[in-house]
């Protein structure tokens, strides 16, 4: 297993997709810098939640390219009858794929609070406090645990359509569900909408109507998580060879 | 040049294209229809102008994907040296791949927008000035959209890879879409087509861009990426 990570690190590594989590994390803290820049006034929370809105929002994108670009790539690159042929088994590749993208995940929600706790520092005149920073640091615990729980519908996506770029087009369709549907009440049962439309009620800022009670919520994430992980485990195995 | 367009046209024959295009033209016909569903205060031709940006949104995606699909199959199936051998140059080729997304274009907005007519018209009747601008607004599209066909081309022809160039331009464009809304969104020529568009429906958070500046970046950007895919296509060629 820590072998086959190693492996998936080092094609990472060569195929130069970090730029995407550098993107993915600093991008939302600066352009909530900019929207701020003329009313720097703002209360730490409020700064604070339209960051996370749009990390949430772009995490879709971020987190949906990169799935499937890790899982499709060996189809892309026609090296999957290859690998198939190192004595591991696919679920081993898969879970291997999964701790990747948990890894890649955490990695990029610690830069993009880094990057808004920075920012906002630079740009608020009002000073942090110890409660807020810390229900800020759970809410990040929350959000890379909401988007891990997305991570196998992607994977099972990209091994469907064999291409990275249904990645992005189901990030976009997401991101835009996000946007177009959240005055709606039935974003909170869309799965991809569950981390932006929590994250604003966890916060305390309710801008959107949800109902009090979280567990439906981890309920749909956790079943979404555990049904493509099943599918995902199972798919039938000549799927390899039509490639 | 008729031949190598109608080849172009059976190319896309059983390719992912057939659904992209028809999942594109419905997407923003049910996100508007399910927002007016839930909230029946608000009048339909409203809820497309707020949405105008995402409905732009979704064209421009589904233009990116096309748009560099048709431009890197060949690399992808290793074609390039029939194609080379063909008499026919590979500036000529790459214009007529042109003409096909422009068309795509400019019939993916006409469905798009003429649905929404159709559908406003069934809710709430006939209204001539509402069907001039939806017709105007399908067209104005048509011609920003186009204005960053060389664009994606370009960034096709550079990395010669489907997946990477497309999700190169739309992660760009999704990272940046949030400067859609500032005074300066028109400094990203892939925004352009989207506040234009927004601006002419008399969406007012893309009200702070002068059609002039946005045109003029445009016509720029076309101009550039224009010259700069060519004499990539001819250097590769």
């Amino acid at each position: 297993m820590l072998r086959i990570m190693e492996a998936e690190i080092k094609k990472l590594y060569a195929s130069k997709m970090w730029w995407l989590i550098a993107a993915g994390a600093v991008l939302p803290a600066l352009i909530t810098c900019l929207s701020f820049l003329e009313k720097r006034d703002t209360s730490w929370l409020v700064f604070m939640h339209v960051a996370l809105l749009i990390f949430n929002v772009q995490s879709l994108l971020t987190f949906s390219a990169f799935g499937a670009f890790l899982y499709a790539r060996e189809y892309e690159d026609n090296t999957i009858e290859v690998i198939l042929c190192y004595p591991y088994s696919k679920r081993s590749f898969l879970f291997a794929k999964l701790a990747i993208m948990f890894l890649v995940i955490v990695i990029t929600a610690i830069l993009f609070g880094t990057c808004t706790l920075c920012f906002g520092s630079i740009l608020l005149p009002a000073v942090l406090t110890s409660t807020l920073l810390r229900h800020f640091v759970k809410i990040l615990l929350l959000v890379i645990l909401m988007h891990f729980l997305l991570s196998p519908a992607v994977f099972f996506l990209a091994g469907l359509a064999r291409m990275a770029i249904s990645g992005v087009i189901s990030g976009i369709v997401g991101m835009c569900l996000c946007m177009m549907l959240y005055s709606t009440n039935f974003i909170q049962f869309i799965p991809m909408c569950i981390p932006f439309v929590l994250t604003d009620h966890i916060l305390g800022m309710n801008v959107m109507r949800i109902l009090p009670n979280y567990g439906i919520h981890w309920s749909i994430l956790a079943v979404w998580f555990v049904l493509f992980l099943f599918v995902n485990a199972n798919i039938r195995p000549d799927i390899y060879s039509r490639s | 040049m008729y031949k190598l367009l109608t080849l172009e046209f059976r190319k896309l024959k059983g390719t992912f294209l057939n659904i992209l295009i028809p999942v594109t033209f419905l997407a923003p016909l049910i996100l508007v229809l399910i927002q007016y569903a839930s909230d029946q205060k608000t009048s339909l031709s409203d809820i497309i102008t707020n949405s105008s940006v995402f409905i732009q949104m979704i064209s421009l995606a589904c233009v990116v994907i096309s748009g560099c699909y048709i431009t890197t199959r060949e690399y992808k199936s290793n074609m390039m040296p029939y194609l080379a051998i063909t008499p026919n140059s590979m500036a000529r080729i790459l214009f007529c791949k042109f003409i096909l997304l422009f068309l795509e274009t400019f019939l993916l907005q006409l469905a798009i927008f003429g649905a929404l007519l159709c559908v406003n018209t069934v809710l709430n009747g006939f209204d001539g000035i509402i069907a001039f601008r939806f017709l105007t607004t399908g067209l104005l599209s048509t011609l920003f959209l186009s204005c960053l066909i060389p664009a994606i081309a370009f960034i096709a022809l550079w990395r010669q890879s489907f997946a990477g160039s497309s999700i190169i331009f739309l992660v760009f464009f999704m990272f940046t879409y949030p400067f859609t809304f500032m005074s300066y969104g028109y400094i990203f020529p892939q925004l352009v087509p989207v506040i234009l568009v927004s601006k002419f429906l008399g969406n007012g958070r893309c009200a702070q861009i002068s059609y002039k500046s946005g045109i003029v970046v445009l016509s720029v950007t076309f101009a550039v990426f224009l010259y700069l895919s060519i004499r990539s296509v001819k250097k590769k060629g």
